[in-house]
């Protein structure tokens, strides 16, 4: 159906039909019976006159005197309706028949004897024609639709009245929904006179309660989560920075011991302490790098709208150096602008594209960066999806998730710590977004990820995202 | 030639005190170090009272190197002390600490540090911070006389 009426229009329509259906039945029933009664009626005017023709002209056809029965005929037959008129004899010859007549099957016929002095000598037919009785039926046929029509206009006006209440009453149920929905009518009640109409609302906010409580549940578990998150943050700092105290008492003493005591000791020992300084320096670079992790989630920067082609020609220029070293192609391009923190963002790109840099055995590596537009598929937002593509040695698929882990490494080397991809996952989720990768071994790795895509125009100082620090898979929408 | 310049260290960890010792020893500058332990003893030292009573080994300092993280009373309290002190709110203090948290840095500089300097790890960079201090405060700057 295209359009719904509204129930008023649908109620006077029902009941229209309705009282019409039967009126039209009645009249119907009504004619029907009429026609009976009313050829009954003509039959019984006909016999009537019949009648009483042949008691005037009884003698004289008793007496077969013609002339005279004519003149009788004449004088007696006035009515016009008299369509069909016949003498007959005893014999049933015919003694008198105006060539005027019509057929009998079109008039309503009758036979009286003509009996004089009790004996029968011959018979009148009459007929009446049916004219009469159209207009009788004619009559009746107006009068019943008359007071169909009359009938017909009080249904639908009381309808139309009957239904105000209802239309009034769901009007109100339907625009106390809206308004519910919306969170305007919160704590309002809906005062109606239909009882159907209190227990939907009553329903309705009992359902409201429910969501209430499910939204204060949602928001206090957020909350806690939000106050753990924060007090891991607080622990890693508070632990990263106490752990440097003894650090660097063990990274002076040694020192010590290897500028004033190598003399004193064999080969072996000087190789011990060189070991335990090498030790030093890596759990300075850990720590450095725990630190650096929980600050980048204790200190958010606002958000604000970045165009990524500008930040990308800083972290080339701050990588510059081993880019030339391994002669790598890095080709970016155009990217849009995103609201984001840019300090974090620009390391992820510098971690995704150093990454593609150390982990790159051909002879030309190539690093290429984009981005599409696209749905989430979840939220059905609009999002940005960019990827950064290398040619690198790959990553095995049971490593997808382990590369995202803290301090993990696929590789011993001196300098990494394996924190760089922990850190870009971090970003990308208190961003709202989502990081996956696509690799095959010795032919390069495609890391991809997602950014909401945010009205740059409506952007504030500040855009908060709830729960998009949690760790693990899969992304938090942000709340509205 | 200029008279050595007395320092300060107020530090509770053993290590860190040898480590600026032998920091300051490599500087050959010749300026004397005293050391305390705690805050009390700070307080105690600066105040010339308790141990340091009638200014027996207790020096005014040119300038006070001071821990934040201390037991008894913290580095930020005997900061305030200082600082509200009409005497010693004159001697520049600078904090060298762990600690690099925003708000401990904005705190002290509010309660009148001169300076704050976060603990580097590496002896190299505790040699040559020491060497940095003595030349700008002790060389470049004009302190307060006594």
């Amino acid at each position: 159906m295209a359009t719904k009426y509204n129930i008023r229009v649908q109620y006077a329509v029902w009941v229209a039909v309705v009282v019409l259906g039967t009126v039209v039945s009645l009249t119907s029933v009504h004619l029907w019976r009429g026609i009976e009664q009313q050829e009954a009626a003509v039959r019984w005017l006909a016999r009537h006159e019949a009648r009483s023709l042949a008691r005037v002209i009884g003698p004289s056809v008793a007496s077969t005197n013609i002339n005279t029965l004519l003149s009788l005929i004449e004088q007696s037959v006035h009515d016009e309706e008299v369509r069909y008129l016949r003498v007959l004899d005893s014999h049933d010859n015919v003694l008198y028949r105006p060539p005027s007549n019509e057929e009998p099957s079109r008039v309503v016929l009758v036979s009286e004897p003509i009996e004089v002095m009790d004996k029968k000598v011959g018979a009148v037919e009459l007929g009446l024609g049916r004219r009469r009785m159209g207009q009788l039926l004619w009559a009746t046929l107006l009068w019943d639709l008359g007071i169909g029509m009359v009938l017909l206009a009080v249904f639908v006006a009381g309808s139309f009245l009957i239904s105000g209440p209802v239309q009034a009453g769901v009007s109100s149920l339907a625009d106390y929904v809206r308004r519910v929905a919306k969170g305007e009518a919160r704590g309002e009640k809906l005062e109606s006179d239909l009882a159907e109409v209190d227990l939907a609302a009553q329903e309705l906010t009992a359902l409201m309660e429910r969501v209430d409580e499910a939204r204060r549940w949602l928001d206090r578990a957020q909350k806690e989560m939000k106050a753990t998150q924060k007090e891991m943050d607080e622990y890693t700092y508070v632990i990263s920075h106490d752990l440097k105290e003894p650090l660097r008492g063990m990274e002076a003493f040694s020192k010590f011991l290897a500028e004033g005591y190598r003399d004193k000791l064999d080969e072996e020992g000087r190789r011990h302490i060189d070991i335990i300084r090498k030790s030093v320096l890596r759990m300075q670079r850990l720590i450095n790098d725990l630190l650096h992790f929980s600050r980048l989630s204790q200190q958010r920067q606002p958000m604000h709208p970045v165009g990524m082609n500008t930040m990308l020609m800083h972290v080339r220029v701050r990588l510059q150096h081993a880019l030339d070293a391994k002669n790598v192609d890095l080709r970016v391009n155009k990217l849009p602008t995103i609201v984001c923190d840019e300090t974090a963002m620009t390391e992820v790109f510098h971690n995704l594209i150093s990454n593609a840099i150390k982990y790159n055995d051909k002879p030309h590596p190539v690093i290429e960066i984009g981005c599409t537009e696209k749905t989430n598929p979840e939220t059905q937002q609009p999002e940005y999806e960019f990827f950064v593509r290398d040619n690198g040695m790959g990553i095995k698929k049971e490593y997808f998730d382990k590369i995202f882990q803290i301090f993990q490494r696929l590789q011993r080397d001196e300098e990494g710590t394996g924190i760089g991809l922990t850190i870009v996952r971090r970003v990308i989720e208190w961003h709202g977004g989502r990081i996956w990768l696509e690799s095959e071994e010795g032919k390069g790795t495609t890391f991809y990820f997602t950014i909401p895509k945010r009205d740059i125009a409506k952007t504030g100082t500040v855009v908060e995202m709830t729960g998009a620090t949690m760790k693990g898979t899969g992304s938090i929408a942000p709340t509205v | 030639m200029r008279r050595p310049f007395d320092i300060l260290l107020v530090e509770d960890n053993p290590a860190d005190v040898e480590i600026t010792l032998e920091a300051f020893r490599r500087s050959r500058s010749g300026n004397r170090l005293s050391v305390c332990r705690d805050g009390e003893e700070a307080l105690d030292y600066l105040f010339q009272r308790g141990r340091y009573a009638r200014g027996l080994n207790a020096p005014r300092p040119d300038i006070i190197l001071l821990d934040l993280n201390l037991p008894k009373r913290s580095g930020f309290e005997v900061l305030e002390q200082i600082k509200h002190d009409n005497n010693l709110c004159s001697i520049p203090v600078i904090v060298v600490t762990t600690s690099d948290r925003d708000e401990d840095v904005r705190r002290c500089y509010r309660a009148g540090a001169n300076n704050y300097i976060t603990k580097p790890v590496q002896f190299d960079d505790c040699v040559k911070l020491v060497a940095a201090i003595e030349q700008y405060w002790l060389e470049l700057s004009k302190l307060p006389p006594r």
